[in-house]
């Protein structure tokens, strides 16, 4: 009986990531084009901070402050701002796709993915974490 | 005796800012003990990491117990202390570094402290004072979320024995530099000016004012239990703290991050707090010309002014007068809300909201505190607004008829404000009803809304009027279940439209026919007998009858016939009477914004089917 268990278990994981696999990542609604249009927006705000490291990449397909003291002392508060709408954006576009997609449920795996390509394609010289920590690409 | 050859000090242990130091010396490099007085002249410290490299100087008689000690640090920095006969220490220094403090306090390690001080602080025994000026100061965490830079400022102290207790007062100015402590940026420019007594553990502040940027005047006097950390009693004033300032730089950072540039805040606020018998009694808030608006214009409320009590035992009565109430492009008139205010709950009074040329009466509505937050209730109604007023001011097609709605049940919080009930709009002879609606982060980044919409009875020929869109004439049933919108915007609905049962006129026009056809696609067709056509301008039809089922940015359409394959022809309207038409459909997938743009396009060029 519990190998039965085991199997079905094994089943349904197989089948989940083949479901996830299917899903469009590249699907467009009028709600990720907006989501999409504010974080492209907000992009030429970000680039030098990721230059300098005051931003880094999360593992989790978020930003996070990475060092602060690269930013000037009166635009620390700007840069917390910054992190936090581009982070909103971000959780609403994973959750939007996985709508888009009819599988509301799939939203943390298509976190999970979108974080592991932000990082793939993050230039040289960004703060990124991975399962050591911070390090730099 | 020594006569002013070198030597050294020993001492076998040594104290200070909480930390000891064992087998501490001086070295002197002139050394002088005469009758109990004890000369050491420009000696250096061992034993004390710390104070390497500083230069000492002692002169200490142990028969009057009084002396001085002068210590020359790196770049010019001093300090002298002397000790008279009668137990009064004075200190004098300049251009001490505050790094010094890291070096023997360890807590402040940490934190990098950086600067310079400056000043003299004198102690007899009975009066006590402090005098000193910061410069060039600094401090940073790590990761630089707790941070401060180019800081100066001065501060005087003075306190005088009173039996048990001292009677101080003092003075300090922050006058240059700016302190970040994740979220919020404070700049220079506060001064402090406070008087009061400390007797044990109890504090007693009889008065003190603050001035800083943004925030007004502030002055507080009270007592405090130092040894609970408690306030006994205590009186908080706020006079015109300018919110334009104040909210952006102190409540928006910490309280919506995200949205801190979308909102503009202006206006005036006072406020009173006050405690009594160590709890908080009473709250007076009072507004004056306050101001937010969202996103620019969107949203907007204000100029608004009034007075907010609360008070801890009693219910009190507060009013706030709205001059102002944006909304898209609809503008309310002047409203008054009157309230009562309790523990945990602000009560509305019933109110008539005037708004184009009806009102929204708030029927009830209570604020009150939730384990989730807070949490507003209420349910409203509204006097019958004229479409054409409305669709007027919302730049829509104009639209004859009446809106009156009824809205037994709303729930608000900051995240979601939902339906509880139906919301009933009498429009085109017929009504529309939403249930189960509800918007997610109304002000948020991507604002949701859910809800089932179901209309029965519009009259066709009001509606393809108003959208010029021909004439039909007849009744529909539409439906419209699980409609999902993000920035206002469908993403997901099940929508069917179908000929009102029932014995009536059933007519279309030829250019109704022809924005149907649109509905179709490219290769829908309007089957018409043709001979008969050229001399009608319009056509009897026995039922009309289309579905889309919106997922994915697709249109998955249907007809009369309902489901199909999707290769396979529908039938949107089935002629009935003479002469009578078919509009059949071919394309079940359609683009939503194709089909949108298709039927805009058919609608602007407003041109006459070409029938041959």
């Amino acid at each position: 009986m519990k190998t039965i268990w085991k199997m079905l278990f094994i089943v349904s994981l197989l089948s989940a990531s083949l479901a996830t696999a299917q899903g469009n990542l590249d699907v467009d609604t009028p709600a990720i084009s907006a989501i999409k249009s504010s974080m492209s927006q907000r992009h030429a705000q970000l680039a030098p901070l990721y230059a300098s490291g005051a931003v880094g990449l999360k593992s989790d397909g978020s930003l996070a402050v990475h060092d602060a003291n690269a930013v000037p002392l009166a635009q620390r508060g700007k840069l917390n701002a910054l992190v936090a709408a581009e982070n909103n954006d971000r959780t609403a576009l994973y959750r939007e796709i996985a709508t888009a997609n009819g599988h509301p449920e799939w939203a943390g795996d298509i976190r999970n993915t979108f974080a592991q390509r932000w990082i793939d394609k993050a230039p040289g010289g960004w703060w990124v974490e991975g399962s050591r920590g911070w390090t730099r690409k | 005796m020594l006569d002013g050859s070198a030597g050294r000090i020993r001492l076998d242990q040594f104290a200070a800012a909480g930390r000891q130091w064992r087998a501490v010396y001086l070295d002197c490099r002139r050394l002088q003990l005469d009758e109990g007085r004890i000369q050491c002249a420009d000696a250096r410290v061992g034993g004390v990491p710390e104070l390497a490299g500083a230069r000492l100087n002692l002169d200490f008689s142990t028969k009057s117990r009084s002396g001085r000690l002068t210590a020359q640090f790196a770049d010019d920095a001093r300090l002298t202390a002397t000790l008279a006969a009668h137990g009064a220490l004075d200190l004098k220094f300049s251009h001490l570094p505050v790094a010094l403090l890291a070096r023997v306090w360890p807590a402040a390690a940490p934190w990098h402290p950086v600067g310079a001080l400056s000043g003299r602080a004198s102690f007899d025994g009975r009066r006590a004072t402090v005098s000193a000026t910061l410069e060039s100061a600094g401090f940073s965490d790590a990761s630089g979320s707790h941070a401060a830079e180019a800081l100066a400022g001065d501060v005087r102290l003075s306190a005088v024995r009173q039996g048990d207790a001292w009677r101080w007062d003092m003075r300090a100015a922050w006058t240059a530099g700016g302190v970040f402590w994740d979220p919020v940026f404070v700049p220079s420019g506060v001064s402090l000016l406070a008087e009061g007594q400390v007797s044990g553990q109890e504090v007693t502040l009889f008065s003190s004012r603050l001035d800083a940027p943004g925030v007004g005047d502030i002055t507080a006097k009270g007592r405090l239990d130092m040894a609970d950390r408690k306030i006994i009693e205590a009186e908080v004033s706020v006079r015109r703290a300018d919110l334009a300032v104040a909210v952006p730089q102190f409540v928006l950072p910490v309280v919506a991050p995200a949205q801190t540039e979308r909102w503009q805040v202006a206006g005036w606020l006072d406020l009173d707090v006050r405690w009594l018998d160590g709890e908080l009694h009473g709250v007076e808030v009072g507004l004056d010309q306050v101001g937010f608006a969202y996103l620019g214009q969107r949203f907007r409320v204000g100029p608004l002014s009034g007075h907010l009590p609360w008070h801890r035992d009693t219910p009190a009565q507060g009013h706030l007068q709205v001059d102002g109430l944006h909304w898209q492009k609809l503008d309310f008139a002047p409203f008054l809300l009157d309230m009562s205010v309790e523990q945990g709950r602000i009560k509305v009074d019933p109110a008539r909201l005037p708004v184009l040329d009806g009102a929204i009466i708030i029927d009830r509505l209570t604020v009150a505190k939730t384990e989730d937050g807070w949490q507003g209730a209420g349910g409203f109604f509204m006097e019958p607004v004229s479409m054409r007023a409305l669709t007027t001011a919302l730049d829509l097609p104009e639209m004859v008829g009446t809106l009156s709605a009824s809205i037994p049940g709303l729930i608000v919080t900051p995240r979601r404000a939902a339906l509880d009930g139906a919301l009933v709009i009498a429009l085109f002879d017929g009504y529309v009803q939403a249930t189960g609606l509800e918007v997610i982060e109304p002000f948020g980044l991507l604002p949701r809304l859910r809800a089932d919409v179901v209309a029965e009875h519009l009259d066709m020929a009001q509606l393809t009027e108003t959208f010029s869109f021909g004439a039909v004439s007849g009744f529909i049933d539409l439906a419209l279940k699980d409609l999902q919108m993000a920035a206002w915007k469908p993403v997901r609905f099940d929508a069917s439209v179908r000929s009102t049962p029932g014995d009536y006129r059933r007519r279309i026009s030829q250019r109704a026919v022809e924005h149907i056809t649109a509905l179709g696609g490219p290769s829908a067709s309007a089957a018409i007998q043709r001979s008969f056509l050229q001399f009608f301008n319009d056509f009897g039809y026995g039922e009309i009858g289309v579905g889309c089922r919106l997922a994915s940015g697709v249109c998955q359409m249907e007809g009369l016939e309902g489901p199909g394959a999707d290769a396979s022809p529908f039938t949107i309207v089935r002629g009935g009477g003479i002469p009578a038409l078919n509009v059949i459909g071919y394309n079940r997938r359609v683009n939503w914004d194709e089909l949108i743009a298709r039927v805009k396009a058919a609608i602007a060029s407003d041109a006459a089917p070409i029938i041959k």
